[in-house]
Order: C-alpha cells, then sequence, then structure tokens
C-alpha cells in the first residue's frame, strides 16, 4: 500500500507480544508500558508542585516583595556602615595622596573615560556644565563641594555618583586632574552656567 | 478490512514539492538574516548607517523568517506529505493548497518588506501589522479547512499519533494568533492593541510561548512520529507513551507562558503558576524525546553511515536538551540569573538550530529524493553539512551560555559596602564581546550548512527526471455504517470530530483560568493616581521606538531585586504601564534597562547620544539613528491616535485631542529651546529625535515624582 516503504518494518522476537495491529502507511507500533524513571519523574513534579504553588499563594511563604525588602534594609545598613567609615573628605589626606607621582597620569585617564563625554575633553563643556570658569551649580566650587558632587552625583540632573565606582584615590586624582582647568579658556567654552565664586 | 470495493486514488506531491522548496529557501534567507545582526552586535557598525538595516528592524525579521517562514514552510511539507499517506486519500482541495502555499510566501514577502520599514506592532515574534494578521488569519483558516476536509475523506479509520499532533497545533496557532491580534487600526499600517502593560505582557508571552510550543514544537513531534520510522524502518516504541504524553503536554504547555514574566510587575500568583506548570512539562516534553531515541533500537549502527538519520538523532537530542533546559530556566532563582541575557539566546537557538533545522534537514533528504524520484546528488555534501551545522550550532550554544551566565553574575554583583561591584552597564557588555564574535562564527557555520543543503538538494532535483504522471493507489473506502467497537482512546481515534473538540478544550482550560482573573478583575492591579497618560508629543515619541525596535535591545522592567534596584532605581510596579499599548517590557538586555531613564540625563545628553552613542557612552555598541534628526514628527496623525487610545480606555479628554497637534508643537519647541545652551539648533525642532527624547524623559517618571 505504502509508496515509500522499501523495506520491511523490522521487528525484534521480544516485541513481538507488545505489537499492536495498528498499521498506518506501513508504520507498526509497540505497546510498551511507559518507563518507570519517566513516571517518577513525572510524578515528582507533579508532587512538588502543588505545595509549592499552595505554599506561595495561600500560606505566606515570603513574597518577592517582602524578599525585596529585607535585601534593601541589608544593603542600605550596609552603605551606611561604609559611609560612616570613609568619612568626610579630608584634605589633609588629600593633599598628601595628590603628591604621588602617578596621581596626573591616573587622573587624566579617569577623566578621558568618564567625564570627558559630558565636559569635554578640556573641561569646555557640552551635555554637563563648563568646568573652566569661576561658576558652579552645586556648592561652591571648592575642593570638598566639587569633592562631593563627583562622589555623589547630582543624580537627578544626570551626573553619576562616580564614587562607588572609581574608589576615594580615583576620585581624588580627577578632582586634581579638573582643577587644573580652573581659569583656561578653552576653544568651544560652553556659556557659564549656575553662581559666580571666587 | 471492510469488503468494500477498491478505490482508486493519487496523493498531490506537488504542493509538497512546493513547499520543500519554499522551505529551502526561507530556511537560507532567515539564516543571512541571523548572521547580518549577529555581526552587528559583535560591531554597531555593521548596519553600515542604514536604518532599514538596524538590530532593532531586522531581528523581528530574523525571528519571523525562522519561525514562519522555514519552520512554517517545513512543517506544511511534511504535514501535506504525511497526512496523505496516514489517511490514505488526496487532500481535499488542490485549489485551497496551492492558496495556502502561495498566500503564506505572500506573508513572507510582505514581512521583508514591512518589517525592515520599521512597521511593527513589537510583539515579538507578532510583530506584523494588522492587514497582514487579517491575511494570517484567512490563510490559516485555509490551511484548516483543507487540513479537516482530508481528515473527513479519509481511508484510514484510526488517526496516528502524527495526525493527533496536526490537530491540536492548527486549532491551537488560531486561537493564539487570534487573540494576540486584538488591535485597532490608526492607519493602513499602524495599529494598538487592545490590551495594555501587564494584561498585553500576559497575552503576548501566552502567545509567544505557545507559538514556541504549538508552531516550533508539536507540529515537528508529528512529523517526528512519521519520518523517524519510516527512515528506518522500526515500530514506534510505545503506543501508551504516545497518548500520555500528547494530552499531556498540550493540556500543561498552555499555563506556562508567564515563565517570561518572572520577577517583572505580574502578579505573583501568576508567576508561580508559570513556574509550576514549565516543571511539570518536562516528562510530558522528554516522552517525545523516549518514543523517538528508543525507536531507534537496533538502528543504532545505521546512524554512523546515514545522514538522514543523523540529523533525527541530533534533533531529538536537542530537543530533549532544550526541554530539560527549559523548565530549568523557569525556576525562580535560576530564571532570576538568565532573564533578560544572551542565556535565553543560547536555549532558543540549541531550539531553533539544534530541533527545528537539524529535523528539517532530515525530513527534506528523505522527502526530496523520493518527490522527484531520484537520489541524493552527493551523500557527502549531506555528511559535510551535518557537520558544519553541528560545529556551528555547539560555538552558538556554548559562547551564548558562557556569555549570559557572566553578563547575569556581573549584573547582581554586589560587594561587602551594599554596592554594586559593576555599576558602569558598559563593563558588562565589554566583557563578553568576544563572546560575541565566537557566536558570528557559530552562526556563519550554520548558514554555510545550510547552503550546502540548498546546492544538494537543487542538484538533485535540477539532475532529477521530469515526473510524467503521479503514481496511482488502492484503499478500500471507509465503511462508516459499521457498529464502533473500539475501546478507550482508540475509540477516540475513529472520531476526529470528537478528538478535535477535547484538544480545543485541553488548551482552553490554562488560557481560561489564567486569563479570566487577568482580564476581568479590577483587583488584578492597584491602579495608582498618579500614572497619568503620555502627552501627544510622548506618543508620538513611544510609536517611534516601537518603529526601531528598541525593545529587542533595552528592558523596561526593574525587576523586584536588590541588584536591579541599585543599578536602575525603584522596582517596576504594576500601575505604570496602564495607559502602554502595547507594552514594551522586552525580554532581553544588550543595553540597560530604560524603565526609569526618564529625568535621569538631561534632554542634550539624549540628543547627542542617539546621534552617536559613543559620544556621550564611550564604548557603547548601540547603532546610531541619525536619521531621527532629518525626519520630521509626524503630528497630522496625532489626533487619531488619542481618540484610538481614548476608545481603548486611556482617559484623555475631547479638548486634549482636539489639541493634540499644537500640545505636541509647544512641547517640541521647550524641549528643544532647552537644548540651545548645549548647542543644539532650534531648526530640529519638529524633528523625531525630539518627539524620541520627550517618550525617553518621560518614562517611569510619575510613579517616583
Amino acid at each position: 500500500m505504502s509508496d515509500n516503504n522499501e523495506n520491511e518494518v523490522k521487528i525484534f522476537d521480544d516485541e513481538k507480544k507488545v505489537l499492536l495491529d495498528h498499521n498506518y502507511d506501513g508504520i507498526r507500533e509497540l505497546d510498551h508500558p511507559l518507563p518507570k524513571w519517566w513516571l517518577i519523574t513525572f510524578a515528582i513534579t507533579i508532587i512538588f508542585s502543588i505545595p509549592y504553588y499552595a505554599a506561595y499563594t495561600f500560606f505566606g511563604a515570603q513574597t518577592i516583595d517582602q524578599e525585596l525588602a529585607q535585601d534593601m534594609k541589608e544593603m542600605h545598613a550596609k552603605q551606611a556602615a561604609h559611609e560612616a567609615k570613609q568619612g568626610k573628605f579630608n584634605l589633609a589626606e588629600y593633599e598628601a595622596y595628590i603628591t604621588g607621582s602617578k596621581v596626573a597620569k591616573i587622573g587624566k585617564k579617569v577623566y578621558k573615560r568618564k567625564c570627558k563625554a559630558c565636559h569635554g575633553a578640556n573641561g569646555e563643556g557640552g551635555v554637563g556644565p563648563n568646568l573652566t570658569d569661576a561658576f558652579w551649580m552645586h556648592g561652591n566650587g571648592s575642593l570638598e563641594t566639587v569633592y562631593n558632587t563627583i562622589n555623589k552625583g547630582v543624580v537627578d540632573k544626570g551626573m553619576a555618583a562616580w564614587g562607588p565606582t572609581l574608589g576615594k584615590e580615583k576620585v581624588f586624582a580627577v578632582l586634581k586632574h579638573m582643577m587644573e582647568f580652573k581659569g583656561t579658556n578653552p576653544e568651544g567654552a560652553k556659556a557659564s552656567q549656575g553662581q559666580e565664586f571666587n | 478490512m471492510s469488503s468494500k470495493e477498491m478505490e482508486s486514488f493519487s496523493y498531490d506531491d506537488d504542493i509538497v514539492k512546493k513547499f520543500a522548496i519554499a522551505t529551502i529557501i526561507w530556511g537560507a534567507v532567515g539564516m543571512l538574516v541571523g548572521v547580518i545582526i549577529a555581526s552587528q552586535l559583535a560591531d554597531w557598525r555593521f548596519n553600515f548607517g542604514i536604518e532599514w538595516l538596524t538590530f532593532g528592524r531586522l531581528r523581528p525579521l530574523h525571528t519571523n523568517a525562522i519561525i514562519f517562514a522555514f519552520v512554517g514552510n517545513s512543517i506544511f511539507t511534511g504535514i501535506y506529505h504525511s497526512t496523505q499517506r496516514l489517511l490514505k486519500t488526496r487532500l481535499f482541495s488542490d485549489t485551497l493548497s496551492k492558496i495556502h502555499f502561495w498566500g503564506w510566501q505572500l506573508i513572507i514577502v510582505l514581512a521583508a518588506v514591512t518589517l525592515p520599514l520599521g512597521i511593527s506592532g513589537s510583539k515579538e515574534y507578532a510583530e506584523l501589522e494588522w492587514p497582514i494578521d487579517i491575511l494570517i488569519t484567512v490563510i490559516w483558516v485555509v490551511f484548516a479547512v483543507n487540513f479537516f476536509g482530508t481528515l473527513a475523506k479519509r481511508r484510514e479509520k484510526h488517526i496516528y499519533v502524527s495526525i493527533w499532533f496536526y490537530i491540536a497545533s492548527i486549532v491551537t496557532i488560531a486561537l493564539l494568533h487570534i487573540v494576540n491580534s486584538l488591535e485597532i487600526p490608526v492607519s493602513l499600517m499602524k495599529s494598538y492593541p487592545i490590551f495594555a502593560g501587564v494584561q498585553d505582557a500576559m497575552v503576548q508571552w501566552w502567545y509567544g510561548h505557545n507559538a514556541v510550543a504549538f508552531f516550533l514544537t508539536t507540529p515537528v513531534l508529528g512529523l517526528m512520529y512519521y519520518y523517524v520510522p519510516k527512515a528506518i524502518n522500526r515500530p514506534v516504541y510505545s503506543y501508551r507513551l504516545s497518548i500520555v504524553h500528547f494530552w499531556s503536554l498540550i493540556f500543561l504547555y498552555i499555563w506556562a507562558g508567564p515563565h517570561h514574566l518572572l520577577y517583572t510587575a505580574l502578579p505573583e500568583w501568576a508567576q508561580t503558576v508559570g513556574m509550576v506548570f514549565s516543571l511539570m512539562l518536562w516528562a510530558p516534553s522528554w516522552g517525545g524525546m523516549i518514543n523517538g531515541l528508543l525507536t531507534l533500537r537496533g538502528a543504532w549502527d545505521r546512524v554512523r553511515k546515514e545522514a538522514i538519520l543523523k540529523y533525527f538523532v541530533t534533533a531529538i537530542t536537542f530537543y530533549g536538551m532544550s526541554t530539560f533546559e527549559g523548565p530549568l530556566l523557569s525556576i525562580k532563582s535560576v530564571n532570576s540569573l538568565g532573564h533578560y541575557t544572551d542565556w535565553i539566546v543560547g536555549h532558543v537557538h540549541g531550539g531553533g538550530i539544534g530541533w527545528n533545522y537539524m529535523f528539517a534537514a532530515g525530513m527534506l533528504y528523505y522527502l526530496v529524493p523520493r518527490l522527484w524520484k531520484t537520489t541524493v546528488y552527493s551523500e557527502k555534501l549531506s555528511s559535510t553539512q551535518f557537520w558544519t551545522g553541528t560545529l556551528g550550532l555547539v560555538l552558538y550554544y556554548l559562547s551564548m551560555t558562557v556569555a549570559g551566565i557572566t553578563q547575569g553574575l556581573m549584573w547582581r554583583a554586589i560587594d561587602g559596602n551594599g554596592q554594586l561591584v559593576y555599576p558602569n552597564f558598559m563593563e558588562t557588555v565589554d566583557k563578553i564581546l568576544p563572546m560575541y564574535w565566537i557566536r558570528l562564527i557559530g552562526g556563519l557555520l550554520v548558514f554555510t550548512s545550510m547552503l550546502i543543503m540548498l546546492y544538494n538538494l537543487f542538484k538533485t532535483i535540477h539532475l532529477a527526471k521530469k515526473v510524467e504522471k503521479e503514481d496511482v493507489f488502492q484503499a478500500p473506502s471507509l465503511d462508516w455504517t459499521k457498529e464502533n467497537t473500539d475501546k478507550g482512546h482508540r475509540k477516540l481515534e475513529g472520531l476526529t470530530s470528537v478528538f478535535t473538540v477535547l484538544a480545543v478544550l485541553a488548551v482552553l482550560v490554562g488560557t481560561v483560568i489564567e486569563f479570566i482573573p487577568a482580564l476581568l478583575s479590577r483587583d488584578f492591579i492597584e491602579v495608582s493616581e498618579k500614572i497619568k497618560p503620555y502627552t501627544p508629543l510622548e506618543l508620538a515619541g513611544r510609536d517611534l521606538y516601537v518603529r526601531e525596535g528598541c525593545y529587542n535591545c533595552h528592558s523596561q522592567m526593574i525587576r523586584p531585586m536588590a541588584s536591579e534596584v541599585l543599578r536602575y532605581g525603584k522596582a517596576s510596579e504594576a500601575t505604570e504601564f496602564i495607559y502602554d499599548h502595547p507594552f514594551q517590557w522586552g525580554s532581553k538586555r544588550t543595553g540597560p534597562d530604560l524603565a526609569r531613564i526618564g529625568g535621569k540625563y538631561p534632554d542634550s545628553w539624549h540628543y547627542f547620544h542617539m546621534i552617536d552613542p559613543r559620544k556621550v557612552s564611550p564604548g557603547s555598541i548601540m547603532p546610531v539613528y541619525t536619521w531621527l534628526e532629518k525626519d520630521d514628527t509626524e503630528y497630522n496623525i496625532l489626533p487619531k491616535k488619542l481618540r484610538v487610545m481614548q476608545a481603548l480606555g486611556v482617559p484623555y479628554t475631547d479638548e486634549e485631542v482636539r489639541n493634540s497637534i499644537s500640545h505636541a508643537k509647544a512641547q517640541a519647541e521647550a524641549i528643544t529651546r532647552g537644548m540651545a545652551d548645549a548647542g543644539v539648533s532650534m531648526k530640529v525642532k519638529d524633528k523625531q529625535l525630539i518627539a524620541m527624547i520627550a517618550y525617553l524623559q518621560r518614562m517611569g517618571t510619575d510613579l517616583t515624582r
């Protein structure tokens, strides 16, 4: 009947007792029992699923939101501890650090990678404000306030908090680099923004 | 057998040949598009600055071409060929077969034209716009009538397991496609879906997951039950297993959609449903693998020698692997690591290349020589194809799994100070870029293997002698008056209408139980007063976001996990998306999440970023979107758009609809003026880029304001 079963279907002797009389275009079917390991696997997934679903949906197992709240509490505690330990801007520490021989190189590199995109290659400004003039938008341009701006960012204005990414020393280095822009008048300088401080 | 007279008939193999040729051609096209977009992730310049070739627009073309053009044509090939033989009858109507064939090819061509143009509804694997959606429905109905008509005139009383799978696939795909495509047109090539936000996401992933189930899996399992025993001349291992795994598979599959939405704003009970049903799917999926592999008993020595069997064995093995990995990825804790990463991309290609491509290749090597009554042009090429494709698959799968797990771990890494270890997203991209190159090599190898098949099979066809006449077969007609003395499932196999109704019920149970609370209940989502509809300009920008396919690389869903909140801000809530027709949660983060991008950077940052991402984000792999700065915002259609939104329940007042154009223009002007400082000219105020900025700056701000 079939147009393309060139060979007879091969059936082993031990299969004859489970061979069914089905024949579809030459395809025969055996009726082996369901493999035991397969049945057990299926049963386990079902047996696991019902109490699992019930626990999370009806019997008050910790919800995703509760888990998040707990994790965030932990994170905030760790962050607070870290901030307390790191302390505020320390001028003496800064001045001691910037005497290092590699500071200029590090500062330049970090500025190029993280700051240049918004503040320009020479601090002339672009998306972000001009860093060469005497006008400041967040603080008065002192080492301490600029350090704080770099460290914590002005997130709602698009300035990222670089402290966690860079670490204290790199922030010192880039602060040192930035401070050298002061008073230069680079090409394409952006109009001043903020208040003037002298 | 009945004592009735023998009837003579022939099979319509012409239509099978047509579908087989289409399979080969579209397979090559779909994979070519895949290689192109893989290259764009390795190096962003590979779209050559051409808007029609960007990743966001071509990725939907790749997925649609592989799923509906390549696998689609391959299952039509196999279904039309095997059904006639399993039912001992010619197809119901040669005309319907032809309409089906040409209609389907037309749909594919329309997809290939519209998707690169950015005409997209943005629902994954259902991006095609409403006129094409209607055409798909019509052609699918033609297919169904042709198939069920063939069933009605069969000469074999009982339907074989292949036919069970075909029935379930045909009815379920119709249901999925129609429900997920419910949308209201705004213009000839633009529509908004009737569902929004969480509901839209739920419908979409019920569809998306079950498109994988009922388009890429169940029809192919049906084909496996025909072609594997045919190719090796061995009986199917267990009829009982066929019954149990068929019914459990189609019943359980439909529930598992929410596993695509774990840790999203979807209510947690629905997420848990998605997870447990995915776990329970493992065994029923493996039922098919067992029946496939154990049917090979006593024929394993032939696997070494015969290419066809190599393809089938590899296909079934990868089916087993994917259906193990699927439930694994559905476990919440595993999903929290893998979701949005390349691990998922690896997973789907394990299924797509390993199962679907390998199976189609085996089937074509079985069919083509038989249909054209010849022998294959080169067994050697067939074997070369196999090894090339397998090597490519392994490279693809491993590189993506490694990339995904690496990036997932980097995203979530938090140090002892409660801070992200890799706060800069770019760092996590840089790390996996080498893997993108390895993936490209893997993809190129798979594509090459496809080209080898194209050459080998076309050469086979070309060298074949022209077949003049169709073969004639004989079988007795069925005696429907005879009493049905079968029992149990065997009885059902003779009652195809009852069988079909039961299959529909099996998929409806999960659908209804999941959807009724989601779509009808007012408590399903807590609605916050803070959430307001988009302004007209923001809506225009949102449609550009959809057009450019931004969702292909950016999610809009901050998961409720500490690492996500630290990186992106407050976890997303269901209420934030109630006016989002369609939702834009996305499924992959090649770039960062954008749910709270609004207000994070100045307008000018976005302006320069869209024109040249690397200017403000060094190392970025995002393409340039220079055309947004050149093309005008389409203001005139805004009243129409707001009207449709109004009809969908978005609370715009009539006055807002009337004033939408002037409101949008004023907002655009204000945004542009605000960027004057940064050197942006007022001349661009009516350009699309300004609308895009308006949307980006609005995103996620209502709740946190």
